[in-house]
């Protein structure tokens, strides 16, 4: 019985055939769940998550460029990545226009431009889907080490800069008084979620990148109101999304990383109702009105 | 005040500057939308319209100097999937004649002679060829991609003939003249294929594709197919892990030597599933589309002769 568990968890893995890409692919997943929770902590708490979704939209364009002139990848991404960190970061801080609503130009118009470019081509079915899906089980060793150099550089950034950030984070004022330079952090975390999205793209794809910055902290964020704790529960419950999205792909016989976003929102959907203090079920418990937070 | 003033300024400049260099990079990605065959002769010709790059060929070797051809896709387009334009719209209104490659592969030539209202007649060149079943639901109709048989391709050139003495009846002799040409050459192709492949000991013509194209030129020239990467077109065009599993044993087991990858698909799996199964990757064979001009595949035959050699040297 134990051994049959066993091989039940083993076999995506071990198989002589496919097993090496597939470890290849929750290899890639583990290490974007590490990233995306500790930067959609962030995003989660800032209440970030639509300017991050017009981010991940608006890196389309660049992908798209790049692809058409042949040039690498990465490149396109990160420059368009770049451009567009740069003026999300500078419409957030104007207040004529409101945020959401600039936020909802950028996205929608800079998508529609990577379709636009796309269609030049006329025929774009499949290369489409690759840009919006990710290629999970494409996936190489040169793919995993450059996840795995990016990992290391924005956590090392953003574990040499959590004072600065934490506080600038969540109050701007103080933080201003204290003589830190609140515009650059901004734009630097602005910067570090671009980098993340676009690391991501070629295993998740463009649509569903969000859900992997987004639905583990949100998950998280039923559990912990501390700063701290949040992360290694978000980093915890993207990793066992992606373990359980991969025996999902395996077993159930179903292509690409949507699996992982299944699962993951799956968990959100228990959090929701299960969470100690915010969950539906101690709140019938205890009959307690709605908190406030 | 002034400050804000700036930075509203500043920062609408450049949220205007980056629109402008993606605009610019758009105009510049746009290429005109469909190829019409070069030469002038005196006289008006006939207009003729054609879906795919095969098609498009076909009708500039057998109308040869009476007809003008428009083709709507460009070389290394996918048929299976195609978004009409406005200009397509009005060369179809233009058109005498239309030919489609049918068994469902270009459906999508109904939207655009209802929207342009042609009176055009409407050939189906695949009339006559013996239809291989579909793989699954995505190909109801049956196997779209008929023209990779030369035995096939005699009927459909013979097909385009008819369609264009019906469009244009003084120019009978002339077609009739131009399909004997064209077919005696599909004839050489054919021979010069199968001496081709004599060279290949049959137990090794095993082939692995991208997608699974090649199933008319399989059964005539005797190559057996082991699979292929993409399994159908209903779904994101992704391999399920069990996929690959079951199409790696099968490389393995049937002793494979490479995959060969359409030059139109983006082959990353493709290089995943050859590398992890310990074999080459040849991105070499034309599939659904002829090859840009100036390519080894820039023709129907030359494509023909061409996957023959590149499966011939991996085999």
């Amino acid at each position: 019985m134990f051994e049959s568990i066993w091989h039940w968890l083993l076999d995506p893995f071990t198989s002589p055939y496919a097993g090496g890409l597939i470890s290849l692919a929750l290899n890639e997943l583990l290490l974007i769940s590490l990233i995306g929770g500790v930067v959609g902590t962030y995003i989660v708490l800032r209440g970030l998550v639509f300017i991050v979704d017009a981010l991940t939209h608006a890196i389309f364009p660049g992908v798209v460029i790049a692809f058409l002139i042949g040039a690498n990848f990465f490149l396109g991404a990160f420059i368009s990545g770049l451009v567009v960190a740069v003026i999300i970061a500078m419409l957030a801080r104007n207040r004529r226009v409101s945020e959401d609503s600039a936020t909802g130009v950028i996205f929608t118009g800079a998508f529609s431009l990577g379709v636009v470019l796309l269609s030049s081509l006329k025929s774009y079915g499949r290369s489409l889907e690759g840009f919006l899906f990710g290629d999970i089980l494409g996936i190489n060793s040169g793919d995993l080490i450059v996840t795995g150099i990016m990992a290391l550089l924005i956590l090392g950034l953003i574990f040499a800069l959590r004072k600065e950030l934490l506080l600038s984070s969540f109050d701007q004022g103080m933080a201003q008084a204290v003589g830190l330079p609140v515009a650059w952090l901004e734009l630097l975390l602005y910067l570090v979620i671009a980098a993340t999205v676009v690391v991501s793209l070629p295993a998740v794809g463009n649509i569903l990148v969000l859900s992997f910055l987004v639905t583990p902290s949100a998950t998280a964020r039923l559990f912990t109101n501390r700063f701290y704790l949040m992360m290694p529960v978000a980093v915890g419950v993207g990793m066992a999304a992606s373990l359980a999205g991969i025996y999902l792909d395996y077993y159930a016989n179903v292509a690409g990383s949507a699996g992982v976003v299944v699962v993951s929102t799956g968990f959100f959907l228990i959090g929701l109702l299960i969470s100690p203090q915010y969950g539906l079920v101690s709140r019938l418990r205890y009959r307690q009105p709605l908190p406030k937070v | 005040m002034r400050l804000s003033r700036l930075k509203e300024l500043s920062s609408a400049g450049l949220v205007g500057m980056a629109l402008v260099l993606l605009l610019g990079l758009a105009a510049c990605g746009d290429n005109p939308t469909a190829s019409t065959s070069p030469g002038v002769a005196a006289g008006p010709k006939i207009k003729v319209m054609a879906t795919t790059t095969q098609l498009g060929d076909f009708a500039r070797s057998i109308g040869g100097e009476r007809v003008s051809v428009t083709q709507l896709l460009r070389p290394g387009d996918d048929p299976h999937d195609y978004n009409p334009s406005a200009t397509d719209s009005k060369n179809a209104s233009e058109a005498k004649v239309i030919f489609k490659n049918g068994v469902g592969l270009d459906d999508w030539l109904d939207k655009i002679i209802q929207n342009s209202g042609t009176k055009a007649s409407l050939v189906d060149i695949s009339q006559g060829v013996k239809v291989r079943a579909g793989k699954d639901d995505s190909e109801k109709a049956g196997d779209p991609h008929i023209w990779q048989s030369t035995d096939n391709t005699k009927i459909i050139v013979a097909n385009l003939a008819k369609g264009l003495e019906a469009a244009d009846p003084d120019g009978k002799t002339y077609y009739e003249a131009q399909l004997a040409d064209y077919q005696k050459k599909l004839e050489d192709t054919k021979a010069q294929i199968t001496q081709i492949f004599a060279a290949v000991p049959a137990a090794n013509r095993k082939l692995v594709t991208n997608h699974d194209a090649f199933g008319y030129f399989a059964d005539q020239f005797g190559v057996k197919i082991v699979g292929q990467i993409i399994p159908n077109f209903s779904d994101a065009a992704q391999p399920t892990p069990q996929e690959l599993d079951a199409l790696i044993k099968n490389i393995k087991e049937n002793q494979v030597k490479a995959i060969f990858t359409e030059t139109t698909i983006n082959p990353k799996v493709a290089q995943q599933v050859a590398q992890s199964a310990g074999i080459k990757i040849y991105s070499n064979l034309y599939g659904d589309s002829l090859g840009e001009a100036g390519s080894d595949g820039d023709t129907y035959i030359k494509m023909m002769l061409s996957n023959a050699r590149n499966m011939a040297a991996g085999f």
